[in-house]
């Protein structure tokens, strides 16, 4: 049974145009040149309960639009959309209750008091009881070391710190849909992870069916299997992630550490060399025959170390995006 | 029992966030208090021409009724007047409405809220000063339980109007960029006609008779007037009537406008 299903949406804006300037302000008040734009095109997928699905695409590509449908924000021009048996854009307050929307570069917090007033609010508004809600805080706040953050206020805190309360604040009753769009914008590493393990570890503590989008290839790799990937508002992919590394990139890259320098004519009759920078090198050979070339590789030439490795998922993302086929595995 | 428990705590917890809200802003606070004394430049005009007059009275206003008059008013345009419509802007236009309309509570709330709860601390900072002045004048006011009573329904009255009047305008920016010129528009006639720069009694009758029935008299004027016992019975219940029956009117109209203004919304993107 699917919590999410996506039939054929496709959601259309109408835009205004105008010519810069002020001969162009002039034009557009006597003559409007409006525009439609589809940013989202007959799109189908379903997601199961408890699922966490990664979605991709370039800027623009319809993905926040999508979430927004979904959530309930945006009604679709065409199309059916139905959420935990919710259609989401009547924004029935029993679906509002069961489903949360994080927007990384939106604010949801009361911005010029500490967070945990916005959660006092939600509390209330949410009708959460007390102990529940003492025990979610005390959960979240192990998770996200929320503490020291409480009793700031949020337009003092760091874009990070504000990010874990945001989370927090909007998760607090427990939502079992969460549309996550860019949670992860602009944080450092560290704040990433921990915003990453958060995520997991809510997602497995509660069940909850999850559809984030992210710029971090990192964010995706280590938060979902699947990934929905669109452009121009169409699929492009659905599926595992690692079936699309396969599908996209049928070679795979040896890495090596020689012992002594090395010509790329030698190294190159391994397989396409990537880089060659003193004793390091990194050769592209067909998928099934990585292993056995990493072989030959040890015994014809001196190395200290051989890795096999995918090409980074980034490489593959962008391949899918420049318009390579991705049914044809248009890297070979 | 259980609703009316919810939304006791949903509304006990929007007051408490607003009201910190306003604590942050106390200096702002300060300044929309001072702000408040050009009515009281007025009182000192009217009472040098009053002084001239035959009588020393204009349209059954002398030197004690002009002092009365503008110290309440002093009083009144802070209880019933309704500043979030800059709110309401930047929600529609730069899109904060969006998580305000993904939680299971209508915005109204949240502005309903923020419109009334700085009321007590203004009246907290006014009061004193104004009642003085009021004692050291000799103004005049009835003050009768039964008259405090039905002062307290029209100002309530009041506030019902400038909310539903704030909504209503409120929710045109959810199709033009310039609602605030409207709004403009509404504040500027309200200056005007509801009695705060000039008492409604001064004005020539035909156009106290339009007032009558205009939503600007209740916001301000007739509050006052009740105040000071100027009214009769029969002014007192016509009062209400048109007071209120623009209060049902306003609270009619701005859900069905927000309706399709969040439709829109939803439409074109949010």
């Amino acid at each position: 049974m699917s919590k999410i299903t996506v039939d054929n949406l496709s959601k259309q804006y109408k835009v205004h145009f105008k010519e810069p300037g002020f001969k162009g302000s002039i034009k557009s008040f006597f003559q409007r040149r409006v525009e439609t734009v589809n940013a989202v095109h007959n799109l189908s997928f379903s997601i199961g309960k408890g699922e966490m699905v990664g979605f991709l695409g370039p800027n623009g590509a319809g993905k926040t639009t999508t979430l927004k449908v979904l959530s309930g924000l945006l009604y679709p021009t065409a199309g059916r959309v139905e959420v935990l048996g919710f259609t989401p854009h009547k924004r029935q307050e029993a679906y509002l209750r069961q489903m949360t929307l994080v927007m990384g570069n939106k604010n949801q917090l009361i911005w010029d008091l500490p967070a945990s007033e916005t959660f006092l609010v939600n509390k209330a508004i949410y009708d959460i009881p007390n102990t529940r809600y003492k025990q979610t805080l005390a959960e979240f706040n192990e998770m996200l070391n929320l503490e020291p953050l409480l009793k700031k206020q949020v337009r003092k805190l760091s874009l990070g710190e504000r990010m874990k309360c945001e989370l927090a604040a909007a998760l607090l009753h427990r939502p079992q849909v969460l549309f996550l769009d860019e949670p992860t914008l602009g944080l450092d590493v560290t704040m990433q992870a921990a915003i990453r393990e958060f995520i997991t570890t809510y997602n497995k503590q509660y069940g909850a069916t999850i559809l984030l989008t992210s710029h971090y290839m990192a964010d995706v790799t280590a938060l979902t299997r699947r990934i929905i990937v669109i452009d121009k508002g169409q699929l492009l992919y659905d599926g595992d992630l690692q079936t699309l590394v396969e599908k996209m990139a049928p070679f795979k890259i040896l890495s090596l550490s020689l012992r002594e320098g090395k010509s790329a004519d030698q190294l190159g009759a391994f397989g396409q060399i990537e880089t060659l920078s003193g004793l390091k090198a990194k050769i592209r050979v067909p998928r099934g025959r990585a292993t056995a070339v990493a072989a030959d590789i040890l015994t014809a030439v001196k190395v200290d170390d051989v890795l096999i490795e995918d090409p980074p998922v980034e490489d593959i993302i962008r391949q899918i995006f420049s318009g390579e086929d991705i049914q044809n595995g248009g890297a070979a | 029992m259980s609703r009316i428990t919810h939304w006791l705590r949903v509304y006990g917890a929007l007051f408490r966030a607003s009201f910190g809200v306003s604590v942050t802003y106390r200096a702002q606070l300060v300044i929309w208090v001072l702000s408040g004394i050009l009515p009281l430049i007025m009182m000192t005009v009217w009472i040098t021409v009053a002084q001239d007059q035959p009588g020393g009275q204009i349209n059954g206003f002398d030197q004690t009724a002009f002092i009365s008059y503008y110290l309440a008013v002093t009083i009144v345009r802070r209880l019933t007047g309704v500043w979030i419509i800059w709110d309401i802007d930047e929600d529609i236009r730069q899109g904060t409405l969006s998580a305000k309309l993904l939680r299971p509570l209508h915005p109204t709330h949240n502005y309903l809220t923020m419109a009334v709860t700085d009321k007590p601390v203004e009246l907290l900072f006014i009061l004193p000063p104004v009642a003085l002045a009021a004692w050291l004048t000799g103004a005049q006011y009835n003050f009768s339980p039964q008259n405090m009573l039905l002062f307290g329904v029209a100002i309530i009255g009041a506030v019902g109007i400038e909310f539903g009047v704030t909504m209503a305008i409120g929710a045109l920016a959810f199709w033009i960029t310039q609602m605030m010129s409207v709004m403009e528009v509404w504040f500027f006639s309200r200056a005007f006609f509801s009695g705060w720069i000039i008492p409604i009694a001064m004005f020539p009758d035909f156009l106290q008779d339009i007032l009558l029935f205009l939503p600007y008299r209740y916001v301000l004027s007739f509050p006052i007037e009740l105040l000071l016992g100027r009214l009769n019975s029969a002014d007192i219940g016509l009062g209400f009537v048109v007071q209120w029956g623009w209060v049902a009117f306003l609270f009619l109209l701005f859900p069905k406008l927000w309706r399709r203004g969040v439709s829109k919304y939803s439409a074109v993107g949010a």
